[in-house]
Formats: structure tokens, C-alpha cells, sequence
């Protein structure tokens, strides 16, 4: 009976969330667009954050590459003005891979760290790129940024729908990862890595897994956002808030849990938005910051295991 | 090149504070440039000498330092290691982000629309024997040393130091033999916090640092403790030094922005060539 | 040839010669005691040979194929499994997972999380934790935890089996019926077992052959009754017991 409930309840948010370019502002569809993004990372991050326990600060930087890659393929590619629209299609074929790529790369260095190093080192990641692009205007635009053409550009409800797919979609390999052997490795080498290895687990290979899993879907949120948006900054797609927001959803929301990052979401984008049109003299990031503190002191297994009951 | 000494005074604190109390204080950055932040205030702003608003920092920054034990530290130290490691990392991040957003906010507002933290000395060189020094670089090194030395005596002459380096080796076991971590954590918060303040203070007599440095300087802590060899002090102090070096070579070679880019460079090739670190044991 | 040959093996931490020219050969199918005070470098051995350590010098063949550099996954699919004396149950997840896990992973990688499950269920039996299958790890008490160690180890299909003080803080009751369940096991699974046991009386009943470890160095080796009454090996012992005396 009660299953029967959530699955019509869920029939209904969806059809509720494919009507919405029709009925809605283009403010609050723009938002909601956001909102998909958000949630994207946020899904992406609780894959390595949620099943492994190791805390990624560095998702946005899957999110950012793909973005600088799109526009960089899109504006300085010789044979992109001569594609016409299929220009759109290699860039994004160029930057998913990329960053897929990249992710088991810097897997290398990265697993070799536990806890807090992991932590920390994977912030450095984003504020690496974030030089890198500072440092190599010629082809990023630098500080100034990069323009996409207009002819690029998707309409604001192909974006919308493009960012309700990748968010379901992210939502949906967690759920699958959660079912599957791959969820039961995640699961061993969380709560011991040497028994896990005893057993026949490789830890190394399969953290790696996990972090190129993560990083496709917020690569193509990264191609999409940028799309988009039009002209990258980079402080909006390499920026504090798109590394820590998804993070800051995830805990809200109930990290490890499939559903944590969706209310999550509606959560701390609710907030946000509501911030926005409360327009208090406080800058925004501090509030961010203030309920990191609160979170962290008052509610580290978040919204989820209140509601489940099972907050250790 | 002596900036190495600023980061290995960071790292070395940082690392005490997380060996015992398996908190990882990501606002340790920001807690820096807050500290510079002050004595620039005193300084430049209410016109007090050097040696005053550094004292000023210290009282501060020693109260400062209670207070995090008391709000982030003391509340978790009682829950599993992985549980405080995680609610620490969460909540001081939270608490870095807030700082240094507000920081940056109201100095732009109140103080200064270009916020950027400096100080100077009255007299910048000193020639001894026809070789120009530079008293800024003297002065750095030696609070460096000093304060490293200062932290050294005290986890290895007193009582809370002592008890400190139980806690640090064997956590559960110095619990049974009846150390209280929460004085533990109580000293080595007051101090760590204070010395942490008064690096930032020195590291502008050379470098000037913008409010949203912190997080960046924490890193650059953590990267000296494991390029180093976690746990170890002497690695530290080389990982410091090493990190000085690089950054005044890539200045002078490359340019300053390329620096942050080689610190991970030169991370992610010790992470992979040599997991424990340049002076680590076995993990 | 035998099943397990350890070569002069030696492992240093620090300045502490924790194994010294350590050798040692299994057969296939005999079950191998391994005693000595704490201390002695016992753990550390089955570290090296299961590759969870490095030894510095020597090296450990497993069907006449040599285990050194290998990773510990890499180790359990060639067929070595071990337990831990700091027994590591996966405390989040149930009896049950923690054991099919074991078999989807281990040697014979079963393909379904069904079939690892159904094999699972049949293997708890064999340990009498089926009642607990769907418990999380984590609520188990000691003794459960031991069997459930030796059962996830015997889960990825080995053929020597590396059991650590498996019935260290056990009730004598208790350890008479692990000596039990490890023989049935044994027979049933055509295993050849290395066992480290700091209880001599123990596994002295349950060892073809026995040898003795003192500060990182074989000093006997033979018949259990044979070994157990060797001069050095009650020095050792004896020695053991004055200082915790004292
Ligand atoms: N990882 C390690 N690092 C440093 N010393 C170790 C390590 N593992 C074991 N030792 C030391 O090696 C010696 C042998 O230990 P161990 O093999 O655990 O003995 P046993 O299992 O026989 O009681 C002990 O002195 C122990 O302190
Ligand atoms: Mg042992």
C-alpha cells in the first residue's frame, strides 16, 4: 500500500516537473534549471562521499573542466565554425571524456591520501584549475572570461529538460550502485579497507571507478551550464560555491542515503532562493558557511536520518 | 625561500592539533589571515607599533583559540574518530567560509574598498659586512624558529605537552591511563591558534594577503604535513622549506600564479612516487 | 612440493627485528601451528604473506609461484585467505552481506548477488550464525565476530587458510567448539590451514605439525608433543610468564 503511495506521489512530482517551462516564470524555471545542476553534483559527490566516506571537496572541479573544455572546443577549435550546430555535439563529446579521463588520473594521486588529507587535497584540485585558468588567458579568457557564440546557445526549456534528465539520471545510478556488487565493494571498503582487501576487493581500483562514475554526469551539467550561460566566469563555474554547495546539499539532505541529495536540494535551493529575494545585508557565502557550522555541530547524518529515525 | 619557515610553523600545528584531537581545523587558513588582518587594523589603522599589535594578536587570538575548543572541538571529542574527523571538516569549513566572507565584506565596506593585509618595518635592510640583509626575512625566520622551538619544549618539558604526545600515539591508551583530552585540546587550541594568528601578522611583512586566502593557506599546511611524512617533524620543517623554495623559484622563473599550480604539482609527484612522504615511515 | 614455502623472510620496523630469516613450508592439507609469546612476530608473518607488509628480504611461494609484490586482493584470489587477530567485521553491513561479499569477490567471483547470498546463508550455517544473518555485523559479540571472520575468509574459496588467535578472549566452551567447527571446516573444504595460537594446549590438539616463534626467529619446529616440550620453547614461555608475573 505505502509503496503504491510513493510511487504515484513520484509519478506526480515528475509530470508536476515536466510542465513547468509552461506554467512557470522564466526566473523560476531558471532556478529550478540550477536547482537540476545542483542536484547533479550534489548525487555525483554522494558517490564517493556517501558509499566510500571520502569526503570529495573537489567535485566542482569535474564541473568546471567540462564547462572551460565546451566553450574553449566551442570558440577557439578551428573546424568548430564550420560544423554548424553539430559543433554543440563534438565539444561536449570532447568534454565529457576529458574529464572522465582526468578523473582517473588524478585518481592516482588522490587515493593515496585518507580522511582529512583526502579532504583537503581534493579542494586543492579545484583551486588548481582555477589558476590554471587565471594563468592561461590566451585560451580561457582568464579573469575576463570566455564568450560562447550565441548560435550555441539552447533554449531555456531544452536546458531545463536537459538538467531534469541529468539530475534523475545521477539520482538513478546511485539507486543502481546502491543494488549492486559495486554498492557492496563501496560498502566493505567503507567500513574496512583491509578486510576488504583480505577478501579480494581491490580498494584502489574501485575508488577509482567511483570517482569516474562521479565525474560523467557533472561533466555534462558542466556542458550544459556552460551552454547556457553563454559566457563563463571563473568564478561561477570553478568557483567556492559550485565545489561546496553540492556538498553543503548532500549533508543537509543525508549523505549515503539515495534520497539525501534530493531533499537536499529542495532544501538549501529553497533557502537560497528565498535568500535571494530577502536580499539581507549579509553576504550569501557566509550564510553557506554558518550552516556548514550548524550542520556539521548539530546534524552530521542530515535531514534523512531524522526523518528515517536513524541518526547515530 | 623564508616563507618556508611560516609554512612549516603552519603545518606543524596544524598536524598537533589533528594527531590529538582527530579534529581537522580547515579554518586554520583563515585564522591566519584573520591575524593579519588585526595587525593591520592596529597598526596601519590605529597607529600602535609593530611589537604592540603583535602582542595584540596574541591575547586575541589566545581567547580565540578557546573559544573554537569550546564550540568545535569539546562538543565532538567524546564520538568516533571517523565522526569527529567528518563533523569537523564540515563545521570549520563552514567557519572558514563565513570569516573570510565577512571579513572580506565589511573591511571592503568599513576599512578599505581593495581589502589586502600588509605591514611594514621602519627600516627594511641591514648590512652586515657589506651583505644586504633583509630584516623582514631575519624576522620571519626567527619567529619561525622560535615559535616552532617554543611548541617543540612544550609538547615534550610539560605536564599537557606530555600528555599530548600520549594522546597523539596512542589514543585509547592514554585515555585508559587517565589523560584529559579536553585539557589536552584546550592548550594546544589556545596556543596553536595564537602562534597561528601571529604567522599571519609576520607572513604580510613580506607577501600581502587578500581575505580569501585562508583556505588556500590550510592547504598549503596540509600539503607541507604530507609531502613531509605525516606525523613527522623534522619532515615538516623539510616540506616547509621545500615549499619556500619552489614558491621563490616560480616567482622568479614563471610568475607568482603559477606557484599554487606547482605546490600540487610537486605534491601529486610525491603522492605517487613516494605515499609516505619524503621523511615518513611505512604507512 | 609443498603448498606454502616461506623463504628467509625478515622484516624490520624501525629498529625492531620483528621477523628474522623466518622459513617455514606447509603441505597441502596438513594444518600447521604456529605459537610464541607476544610480541614474537607471528602477526607480522601472516602480514608479509598475505601482502598486507612487505617483507625486506626472502620470499613467500604458494604453488611454487612467488606472492611477493603482490597486493592482498591479488593474494586472496590466488587462494590464501586470512583473518584478522583485531577481528574487522564490515559493522554497517549484515552477517549475511558480510559473507557474500566474500564470495562475490574472492576466488571464484560469483557472478550474482543471489547465488553469493544463497552461498552465503549455507556457509553461516556451518558456524551456527544463520540465526544472525540479518543482524549488522557490528551487534555481534566477540565470539560471533570470530566465527563470522573465519566464515568470511572461508566465504572466498581459499585453499590455505591463515587463522590469527581466532580463539584469543574465548570461553574455554567456547574455544573447545571453534576447534570443532575449524576441524569440520577443514574436512569439508580440503583445506590446509596455517594457524597462529597463543593458547598452545589448543592448538596442540589440533596441528599435525607445530613451530615455535621467538622475537622474530623459528626456534623449533616438529611434532606438536615433540615441540611443546623443547627446551628454548619453555624457556620462552616461561620467560613470558616471570615477566608478567613480575
Ligand atoms: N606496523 C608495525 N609498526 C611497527 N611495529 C610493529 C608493527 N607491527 C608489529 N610491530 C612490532 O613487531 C613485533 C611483532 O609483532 P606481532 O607480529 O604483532 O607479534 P605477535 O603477533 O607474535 O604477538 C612487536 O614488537 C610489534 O610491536
Ligand atoms: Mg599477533
Amino acid at each position: 500500500m505505502r509503496v503504491w503511495i510513493g510511487w504515484a506521489l513520484l509519478l506526480l512530482v515528475l509530470v508536476g516537473l515536466a510542465l513547468v517551462p509552461m506554467v512557470l516564470t522564466r526566473d523560476l524555471v531558471t532556478a529550478l534549471f540550477f536547482t537540476f545542476i545542483f542536484l547533479t553534483l550534489a548525487a555525483n559527490y554522494d558517490v564517493l562521499g556517501g558509499f566510500l566516506r571520502h569526503i570529495n571537496l573537489g567535485q566542482g572541479a569535474f564541473f568546471g573542466l567540462a564547462a572551460y573544455a565546451t566553450a574553449v572546443v566551442l570558440t577557439r577549435a578551428p573546424w568548430s565554425p564550420k560544423l554548424g550546430a553539430l559543433a554543440v555535439w563534438v565539444a561536449v563529446g570532447v568534454a565529457i571524456p576529458l574529464t572522465a579521463i582526468f578523473a582517473a588520473l588524478v585518481a592516482y594521486p588522490l587515493f593515496q591520501v585518507r580522511g582529512p588529507y583526502f579532504a583537503v587535497i581534493t579542494f586543492g584540485l579545484v583551486l588548481i584549475l582555477q589558476q590554471i585558468v587565471l594563468n592561461t588567458s590566451r585560451l580561457s579568457g582568464g579573469s575576463y572570461g570566455v564568450t560562447i557564440p550565441a548560435r550555441y546557445y539552447p533554449s531555456l526549456p531544452t536546458a531545463y529538460y536537459a538538467g531534469l534528465a541529468l539530475a534523475i539520471g545521477a539520482v538513478l545510478i546511485n539507486s543502481f550502485i546502491a543494488r549492486s556488487r559495486l554498492g557492496i565493494a563501496f560498502h566493505a571498503l567503507r567500513d574496512s579497507e583491509e578486510a576488504a582487501a583480505a577478501i579480494g576487493i581491490d580498494p584502489f581500483r574501485h575508488k577509482q571507478t567511483a570517482m569516474v562514475i562521479a565525474s560523467v554526469p557533472s561533466a555534462a551539467a558542466g556542458c550544459i551550464f556552460a551552454l547556457f550561460m553563454g559566457h563563463l566566469y571563473m568564478e561561477t563555474v570553478l568557483g567556492t560555491d559550485v565545489t561546496l554547495l553540492p556538498v553543503i546539499i548532500a549533508m543537509v539532505g543525508g549523505s549515503g542515503h539515495v534520497l539525501g541529495p534530493v531533499l537536499g536540494a529542495v532544501i538549501v535551493r529553497g533557502l537560497d532562493i528565498g535568500l535571494v529575494y530577502a536580499a539581507l545585508p549579509v553576504p550569501n557565502l557566509a550564510l553557506y558557511g554558518l550552516m556548514l557550522v550548524g550542520i556539521g555541530l548539530f546534524l552530521p547524518g542530515g535531514i534523512v536520518h531524522v526523518l528515517t529515525r536513524k541518526g547515530r | 625561500m623564508t616563507l618556508g619557515g611560516v609554512y612549516a610553523l603552519i603545518a606543524f600545528t596544524l598536524s598537533v592539533a589533528l594527531a590529538t584531537t582527530h579534529v581537522l581545523n580547515v579554518a586554520h587558513g583563515t585564522l591566519m589571515v584573520l591575524g593579519a588582518a588585526l595587525a593591520t587594523l592596529l597598526t596601519r589603522f590605529m597607529g600602535l607599533s609593530l611589537p604592540l599589535s603583535v602582542l595584540g594578536v596574541a591575547g586575541c587570538f589566545a581567547l580565540m583559540g578557546l573559544l573554537f575548543d569550546a564550540v568545535f572541538v569539546r562538543p565532538i571529542l567524546h564520538k568516533s574518530r571517523e565522526t569527529i574527523l567528518i563533523t569537523s571538516i564540515v563545521a570549520t569549513f563552514g567557519l572558514a567560509l563565513a570569516m573570510e566572507t565577512l571579513l572580506g565584506f565589511y573591511w571592503a565596506r568599513w576599512v578599505d574598498p581593495e581589502p589586502s593585509f600588509s605591514l611594514s618595518l621602519p627600516a627594511p635592510h641591514i648590512e652586515v659586512r657589506g651583505i644586504v640583509l633583509s630584516t623582514q626575512r631575519l624576522l620571519i625566520f626567527a619567529y619561525a624558529v622560535v615559535a616552532i622551538g617554543v611548541f617543540h619544549l612544550v609538547l615534550k618539558h610539560t605536564p599537557v605537552g606530555k600528555a599530548a604526545r600520549a594522546l597523539a600515539q596512542d589514543y585509547e591508551g592514554a585515555l585508559i591511563v587517565g589523560v584529559n583530552p579536553r585539557a589536552v585540546s584546550r592548550a594546544i587550541y589556545t596556543l596553536g591558534v595564537s602562534f597561528t594568528a601571529i604567522s599571519g601578522a609576520f607572513y604580510v611583512l613580506t607577501v600581502p594577503l587578500d581575505p580569501y586566502q585562508g583556505i588556500w593557506l590550510t592547504l598549503v599546511a596540509l600539503i607541507v604535513v604530507v609531502i613531509g611524512g605525516v606525523g613527522s617533524l623534522p619532515g615538516a620543517l623539510l616540506g616547509g622549506l621545500l615549499l619556500g623554495m619552489i614558491q621563490a623559484l616560480t616567482v622568479f622563473f614563471v610568475g607568482s600564479g603559477w606557484s599554487p599550480i606547482m605546490f600540487l604539482l610537486v605534491l601529486f609527484l610525491i603522492l605517487v612516487f613516494r605515499p609516505q612522504g619524503l621523511l615518513g615511515g611505512r604507512r | 612440493m609443498p603448498l606454502l614455502e616461506v623463504i628467509h623472510v625478515s622484516k624490520t620496523f624501525g629498529g625492531l627485528r620483528a621477523l628474522d630469516g623466518v622459513n617455514l613450508s606447509v603441505e597441502r592439507g596438513e594444518t600447521f601451528g604456529l605459537i610464541g609469546p607476544n610480541g614474537a612476530g607471528k602477526t607480522t608473518l601472516f602480514n608479509v604473506i598475505s601482502g598486507f607488509l612487505q617483507a625486506d628480504e626472502g620470499q613467500v611461494r604458494f604453488h611454487g609461484h612467488d606472492l611477493v609484490g603482490l597486493r592482498p586482493h591479488q593474494i586472496c584470489r590466488r587462494g590464501v585467505a586470512r583473518t584478522f587477530q583485531l577481528v574487522q567485521p564490515f559493522s554497517d553491513m549484515t552477517v549475511l552481506d558480510n559473507v557474500a561479499a566474500a564470495c562475490l569477490f574472492g576466488r571464484h567471483r560469483i557472478a550474482s548477488i543471489q547465488g553469493a547470498r544463497e552461498r552465503a546463508r549455507h556457509l553461516l550455517e556451518l558456524v551456527r550464525l544463520d540465526a544472525k544473518a540479518s543482524v549488522p555485523a557490528g551487534s555481534l559479540t566477540l565470539s560471533e565476530r570470530k566465527r563470522l571472520e573465519i566464515v568470511r575468509a572461508l566465504a572466498t574459496g581459499p585453499d590455505l587458510l591463515l587463522l590469527d588467535e581466532v580463539m584469543a578472549g574465548l570461553t574455554p566452551a567456547e574455544g573447545q567448539e571453534m576447534g570443532a567447527t575449524i576441524r569440520h571446516m577443514q574436512a569439508e573444504f580440503h583445506l590446509t590451514l596455517l594457524i597462529i595460537e597463543h593458547n598452545v594446549r589448543l592448538v596442540t590438539g589440533l596441528s599435525h605439525r607445530m613451530a615455535v616463534l621467538n622475537h622474530g626467529s623459528m626456534i623449533a619446529e616438529g611434532e606438536p608433543t615433540e615441540v611443546v616440550r623443547h627446551p628454548e620453547v619453555i624457556k620462552a614461555y616461561l620467560g613470558e610468564r616471570r615477566s608478567r608475573g613480575a
